[in-house]
């Protein structure tokens, strides 16, 4: 196991690299140099000493290869850069959205697997029945459907349905965690549901699968109760290429939040990329999109991880 | 092996098997499609009314895309305007209409560029294997680390929002999923006995790519964009929604809905029906790229 998540640390590092490089060199094409930017589009003459002396304040002066060194140096000390528009370390500004951007994805991917696999597993024991109609349309429903859409008509209609407003102010979890919860669950539940439809329908094929082999006849046949049958034989097997498809699912949800930020008010990372774009503050936009490749990759390797603890035949071979 | 391989390992056999099946004659397997997939042949069917659609929109449309009559603001529902208008007095009916061409444009282009550029990637990553395919899927691991829609926003914003650049940027991201699945599925039939009497006697690399992988991995190749394309028309209406999408005037359906955003809450129908557009055609290709995984992958045969 230690050698397996050694290994498995290892391979992470040419990925963390090459983010920081197509991250660092996307920038590069903007038009205009850093410095036009930072003046900004208004200003059409810049005094030629004013503009060495920009350059030289932000290392720009120096070879490519060296800015590069410089900037990821920072990184590893969690220094993003400064805000263009605010002039305030990046990091300061992230430190309190980061945190929102997780939770909303953790309760889309909560929501998500509470709801498909208990789902997914009926469907497959009632093949055919009423309920495995209704989960697989369902599933189907979900898949086909735009979050943004959803969310939109829950705007229009989540007052007259369930008396459900969007919030004018935010509250942070640590602050009043009931207030949060009350703001962030309908957001959650419309960004699990795409996942939730990919969960569920696997989570069934999978069962159905694993139903008819052998091991389940045994036990059946042991005489076991239907319970420990499904949850303690049949699921554990049919569980592993579901935790394949959310390690998959990690990215749509981590995209997804963006969405939800924006049309919710939600001050997570998101929100904050969207307005440091419209504003031109790419600092700002470079770590975000940096961070949120971050939090793909160590996501997938907790999915990894988990995956080895559920099938120990991954954690030998490999 | 990570995840997604794990997923997508589809071994030789099958793929022999899925082969036989496209040299039956075309109209009698088309009947038996229909049959045993109605679902996948509605979904087929929504498809090519949508193509349809996209290609006659000025034919269709009874109003021109951004004809603006200020006095038929924000109609309702009526014969002369089945959608109702927006708030520019646009028939919202002749939108959904015009919208479905961006909709047709990207998708395709982006899923023909990415099948493309993944079947190569695919094919010689997995067949050569070695150093140049440890490099290639460490790009790969790179590509696939970024969420697409914030991937997508990144270069749009440094670049353009022009269609070219959405087509490009899209395919690019879709290919690096597709390549690793067109990749085991190589390694898999490298390993066949006709591959090896090939190398036997003498045939070149790229006539062995050309004459044997290739045609073997082309199922897979079909059952990957088929699946895919959905995501992609989902993630256009995302991004168009964001405002990320081709620039006005030309209509798409995600940004109608930001569109109708101030207004929704007394005019649900600006709201209702571009979302309800993009989910119909959605829903279809999900369908039709089940159906056609169905048919030509025996192992999923009558687990539906």
């Amino acid at each position: 196991m230690k050698t397996y998540l050694l290994r498995r640390i290892a391979l992470m590092i040419p990925t963390l690299f090459g983010i920081t490089i197509v991250v660092f060199a996307a920038v590069r094409f903007l038009p205009g140099d850093v410095v036009d930017q930072i003046i900004g589009p208004d200003v059409t003459y810049v005094n030629p000493q004013t503009r060495a002396a920009l350059e030289r304040q932000y290392g720009l002066d120096q070879p490519i290869a060296k800015q590069y060194l410089w900037w990821a140096e920072g990184l590893v000390h969690g220094d993003f850069g400064r805000s263009i528009i605010s002039g305030r370390p990046v990091m300061q500004d992230l430190a309190e959205r980061i945190p929102v951007t997780i939770e909303l994805g953790l309760l889309g991917l909560i929501f998500s697997l509470v709801i498909a696999i208990p789902v997914g597993v009926i469907a497959a024991i009632r093949q055919d029945g009423w309920a495995d109609q209704i989960a697989r349309s369902a599933a189907i429903l979900f898949l086909a459907i735009p979050s943004f859409w959803l969310a939109l008509i829950v705007i229009i209609y989540g007052f007259d349905w369930f008396g459900w407003t969007p919030p004018l102010r935010y509250h942070q979890l640590w602050e009043s965690p009931s207030a949060n919860i009350r703001i962030l669950w309908i957001p959650g539940l419309i960004l699990g549901a795409h996942t939730a439809g990919a969960i569920m329908r696997l989570m069934r094929t999978t069962m159905l699968e694993v139903l008819r082999q052998d091991y389940i006849r045994s036990a059946w046949s042991k005489g076991l109760r239907e319970r420990v049958v499904i949850t303690r034989h049949a699921l554990r097997n049919a569980i592993i290429p579901v935790v394949t498809i959310i390690g998959l699912e990690i990215r749509g949800l981590v995209g997804g939040t963006v969405i939800l930020e924006a049309i919710f008010s939600i001050p997570g990372m998101g929100n904050y990329l969207l307005s440091s774009i419209q504003q031109r503050d790419y600092p700002v936009v470079q770590a975000v999109v940096l961070l949120t490749a971050v939090i793909v990759v160590i996501s997938n390797l907790a999915v990894d991880v988990s995956y080895s603890l559920i099938d120990p035949r991954i954690r030998y071979s490999s | 092996m990570t995840g997604s391989e794990h997923a997508a390992a589809i071994d030789a056999s099958v793929l022999i098997s899925g082969r036989q099946r496209i040299q039956r004659s075309r109209w009698s397997s088309l009947r038996r499609f229909v049959r045993q997939k109605p679902l996948g042949a509605v979904g087929g069917a929504m498809i090519i009314l949508l193509l349809l659609v996209a290609l006659l929109a000025s034919v269709l449309a009874p109003y021109g895309y951004d004809t603006i009559k200020v006095s038929d603001r924000l109609l309702g529902m009526s014969w002369s305007h089945p959608f109702g208008t927006d708030e520019q007095g646009r028939d919202i009916f002749s939108r959904i209409i015009y919208g479905s061409r961006i909709t047709v444009y990207i998708g395709f282009g982006a899923i023909i560029l990415s099948t493309v550029i993944a079947t190569l990637i695919g094919m010689v990553s997995g067949y050569f294997t070695g150093l140049f395919d440890l490099l290639m899927q460490r790009l790969v691991d790179i590509w696939l680390s970024f969420p697409g829609l914030i991937f997508v926003i990144f270069i749009v914003s440094i670049f353009s929002n022009h269609t070219p650049i959405l087509i490009i940027t899209l395919g690019l991201l879709y290919a690096a999923g597709a390549s690793r699945i067109i990749r085991s599925s190589t390694i898999s039939i490298k390993e066949s006995q006709y591959v090896e009497s090939a190398r036997a006697i003498g045939a070149s690399h790229l006539r062995i790519l050309a004459r044997h992988i290739f045609p073997n991995v082309i199922p897979i190749v079909i059952i990957t964009a088929s699946i895919q394309i959905g995501s992609v028309i989902l993630l256009t209406a995302s991004l168009s929604f964001l405002g990320f999408g081709p620039p006005p005037p030309f209509p798409s359906w995600g940004r109608m809905l930001q569109e109708a955003r101030p207004q929704m809450v007394y005019h649900p129908n600006l709201a209702i029906f571009p979302g309800l557009a993009i989910a119909i055609v959605v829903y279809a290709f999900n369908m039709f790229g089940d159906a056609i995984r169905d048919v030509m992958d025996p192992r999923m045969r009558g687990a539906r």
